[in-house]
């Protein structure tokens, strides 16, 4: 297994320079001046009258060289010395941008991941073990209907009701104005978190359901059910551990939204995550910070991959990452 | 296993409510307290500190040095942080002191002395003398291509301005006469130089801090960024948070040089989108939201402890047109073709003020065409230019934006009904900018914004004559007449200077560069729970530069 892993990490760096590769030749021959970008009609205006600014600024961001290679191996010679670049929009180093978005965005999505794994799991072997009763089409059509409301509509509902009419919760920001404590962090997750959770719960329902329906009915079962022993020993020991293998695969896919951030409800909650900066950094054309979120996303993804096999093995004794003899 | 799914809603509800007892009052019982202020004595019998919770739109570069400021956010935040040498009222005429208590100017309008009040000090304690004037305008002076955003233009008018650039000597027009009286000379006369400097950008910076910042230090010093206890001001507040894009809090001082403290101790500043923002004010969370979108008004009408402000604003609702593509008939045409009261009734709901075509802060003199809408008119015109009508007539506008997507269709309709065949070009602000820059594959762009309704001579930055053909005017040279035509008028004061900016109103109207057609309304909500001399001005910023007379009942 570890020499499996090694394999895959070494496999994934040329792929992650292909993302790289790709995503920077995109960003920068997309069209659009990132400097004009950044400029209001009276700042055009002055900008007008001092084109030397701007040409100024643009050599010394290099945006004067060839893209591919020698823009591309002057941002990849810094990033390998850790060094992300500056936006070009706050002058702030990329890392510290990156930094003090991605632990928000960590704080609440793994907490509606947890939610949506807690919540989506259980339920689908609960309406899979109970197919056709009322608890299985109530749930089902609840998990259709939910899986099916844009999370837009469901996190402005929630902020309606728990928010704006009953006070409950606030409407949201990650803290109270002039507050930074924990609790205080915690009473602004809740909603959020929530709708997000339910929103992911929706389809891990339906997995879930399908995929132990699948092993149900399947022959160990029905052997493991004619030796004797109890629906519960069954369903937990036996079916569920056969049934979860494709849900490692849904699951592993979401590990990179976790750092990604979920761009609709950070903006509808006003959360200051890795989603609304991706948007950000896309809106102003700020090329070093697409690229950074670029590559933390990338690594997202190739190390969910990564996961999703160790998953596979973990839960499966019959998958063996070994090189047949 | 029935039991799980109602339990756990039971266990969410129960971490919300004990979270909910762990904060702040609610702001159902904040709401509450509002209510009861509004029957209590008044705010200003009782002044107490408090929190003022403020919002405005998401324009933000986060930054504070001069070099950087160029959205209203930061201007409104460096307002309350710095002083400029004179501030103007909300008249938009009428100077009033800031660091200067006393100013005189020579009859020529070359010569401008400042005596500056002997009480101002820095945050640190350190006094602001003369030697700070000096340092921040020679720094301007020396380091003219550091400043991307907003021009110092009237810095750069100093007499040996030009000698400087690049060097670390002080322009023969600056003069220190004493530790508190400094002289300015200009190059040449400007007549409207006191205004001018009282705009956010000439702020006065601490010679102390600053002293050895060079051009490229300036995007990302301490200072420059807004770091709490690094950026010294002269102004009412401090920042005690950092600021980010996402806002800053400011904290009053305490025993302010110009002896009169603030009431509202902490101002929470948040710069965030709209939306956001009107679902705070209904749930109670902010006090005063600057910018509310005007379709949110009659909703938020009935939340109680809220009222309403809606104030003309200082920008214009305007077409810019490519000159290379179109005409004066044509432009002509198009100013008869839209109806511009029907506009604003039906699709603005009454908030906006009309516009005749010329820049709004400007005069409407008797002999200006006014462009009723006439579409018969406008028809004969658009057969008297080289248009062809077989040709698409592309419209522009950034994608996005509601002062665009709910105008641009019924613009297009009337345009239509002129005869063009109209082709809507929405795109995000990169290909958009440059769409409007770099090509000429368009007719008309929408624009919104600017601040020419703050006076006259705000306009002349976008006639700018340098900046011709590469400006989204895209006038061609022959037509730096413009740029003349303000030049004189700035140089002469009362009847000579009405009678050159006759003229320039005049030539824009006839030759219509570009249209102005409204200057929309701004709606500002805020909670009843701010008094005293609470006001939200045309021009925001001076709104804030009176906050010492405002009160708040927490």
């Amino acid at each position: 297994m570890g020499a499996y892993i090694v394999r895959r990490i070494l496999i994934s760096i040329p792929v992650l320079l292909g993302i790289t590769i790709i995503g920077f030749i995109a960003l920068r021959a997309a069209p659009g001046d990132p400097l004009l970008a950044t400029a209001n009609p009276d700042v055009l205006a002055n900008l007008a009258q001092h084109p030397e600014i701007l040409e100024a600024e643009r050599h010394a961001l290099g945006f004067d060289q060839p893209i591919f290679p020698n823009q591309y191996v002057a941002w990849l010679g810094h990033v390998l010395q850790g060094d992300l670049g500056y936006s070009i929009t706050s002058h702030r180093p990329i890392s510290s941008e990156i930094g003090s978005r991605i632990l928000s965005t960590l704080f609440l999505m793994v907490t509606a991941m947890t939610l949506a794994v807690v919540i989506g799991i259980p339920i689908g072997v609960i309406t899979a073990v109970r197919q056709y009763s009322r608890v299985d089409y109530g749930l089902n059509a609840l998990a259709i209907f939910l899986a099916s409301t844009p999370v837009f509509v469901l996190g402005l509902i929630a902020i309606y009701v728990f928010a704006v009419n009953l006070h409950w919760l606030p409407t949201s920001d990650q803290h109270t104005a002039g507050k930074s404590d924990f609790p205080d962090a915690l009473y602004h997750l809740v909603l959020p978190a929530s709708v997000l959770a339910i929103v992911n719960a929706a389809p891990l329902v339906r997995y879930t359901r399908a995929s132990m329906l699948d092993v149900l009915s399947s022959e160990y079962v029905t052997t493991a059910r004619s030796k004797g022993l109890g629906s519960r020993v069954v369903i937990l020991r036996h079916a569920l551990r056969n049934g979860l293998i494709p849900i490692i695969t849904l699951v592993a896919l979401l590990i990179p939204e976790l750092v990604a951030g979920a761009v609709i409800t950070e903006q509808i909650f006003n959360w200051n995550g890795m989603g609304q900066l991706a948007v950000h950094a896309a809106d102003s054309r700020d090329p070093s910070l697409m690229m950074g979120i670029i590559l933390i996303v990338g690594t997202a993804v190739l190390f969910a991959n990564i996961v999703a096999d160790i998953g596979y093995a973990v839960a499966d004794p019959r998958v063996r990452y070994v090189r047949p003899r | 296993m029935r039991a799980r799914g109602p339990a756990l809603f039971a266990a969410i509800v129960l971490i919300a409510s004990a979270c909910q007892a762990s904060t702040s009052p609610s702001p159902s019982s904040a709401a509450s307290q509002a209510s009861q202020a509004a029957v209590s004595p008044s705010p200003a019998a009782s002044p107490r500190p408090s929190v003022l919770r403020v919002a405005r739109i998401s324009d933000f570069l986060p930054s504070i040095h001069p070099v950087e400021l160029g959205t209203g956010n930061q201007e409104l935040m460096a307002d309350l942080v710095f002083n400029r040498l004179v501030d103007v009222d909300k008249d938009e005429v009428t100077l009033l002191p800031s660091l200067a208590t006393e100013w005189t100017a020579s009859p020529d309008a070359t010569v401008y002395t400042f005596k500056l009040d002997p009480r101002a000090v820095w945050s640190d304690g350190v006094p602001a003398t003369a030697d700070d004037v000096i340092f921040t305008i020679s720094w301007a002076d020396q380091n003219p291509a550091a400043f991307k955003q907003l021009g110092v233009e009237e810095w750069l008018n100093v007499k040996g301005a030009a000698a400087v650039k690049g060097t670390k000597n002080i322009p023969e027009g600056l003069k220190k006469i004493d530790d508190h009286t400094v002289e300015i000379t200009l190059g040449k006369p400007d007549s409207t130089f006191l205004r001018r400097i009282a705009g956010a950008v000439y702020y006065i910076e601490p010679q102390h801090v600053l002293k050895d910042l060079t051009a490229a230090q300036a995007e990302n010093c301490d200072f420059c960024l807004g770091v709490a206890g690094k950026t010294p001001g002269t102004g009412p507040y401090d920042f005690t948070t950092s600021i980010s894009a996402t806002g800053a809090t400011l904290t009053a001082k305490t025993n302010y040089w110009r002896a009169k403290d603030s009431q509202i101790k902490t101002i929470v500043y948040k710069i965030q989108e709209s939306n956001v923002s009107v679902a705070q004010l209904a749930a109670g969370e902010l006090d005063l939201v600057i910018r509310v979108p005007p379709a949110e008004g009659p909703g938020l009408a009935n939340v109680p402890g809220l009222k309403q402000l809606n104030v003309p604003g200082v920008g214009i609702f305007a077409m810019d047109f490519n000159n290379k593509n179109t005409d004066k008939a044509l432009r002509q045409a198009i100013a008869y073709a839209i109806n511009r009261p029907e506009m604003i009734s039906k699709v603005l709901g009454g908030l906006a003020t009309i516009n005749y075509t010329i820049p709004p802060g400007m005069k409407v003199y008797d002999d200006i065409n006014k462009y009723d809408f006439n579409l018969q008119k406008a028809k004969d015109l658009l057969k008297q230019s080289s248009w062809d009508v077989s040709k698409p007539f592309r419209l522009s506008y950034l994608a996005g934006d509601p002062n665009f997507t709910v105008t641009a269709p019924p613009l297009q309709q009337y345009l239509q009904d002129l005869g063009l065949k109209v082709e809507l070009t929405a795109l995000p602000t990169a290909p958009y900018s440059d769409l409007i820059q770099k090509t000429n594959n368009w007719e008309v762009a929408l624009s919104f914004g600017g601040s020419e309704g703050v006076g006259w001579y705000q306009s002349q930055q976008y006639y700018a004559c340098p900046g011709l053909g590469t400006l989204q005017l895209k006038l061609s040279q022959s037509q730096c007449i413009y740029d003349d035509l303000f030049n004189a008028a700035a140089a002469v004061t009362g009847d000579a200077q009405d009678q050159a900016i006759h003229k320039v109103a005049l030539a824009l109207n006839d030759n219509l560069p570009e249209i102005y057609l409204w200057q929309p309304n701004y709606l500002h909500v805020y909670s009843d729970r701010l008094g005293g001399g609470f006001a939200i001005y045309p021009n925001e910023r001076e709104s804030f530069k009176k906050i010492l007379d405002w009160t708040y009942a927490p």
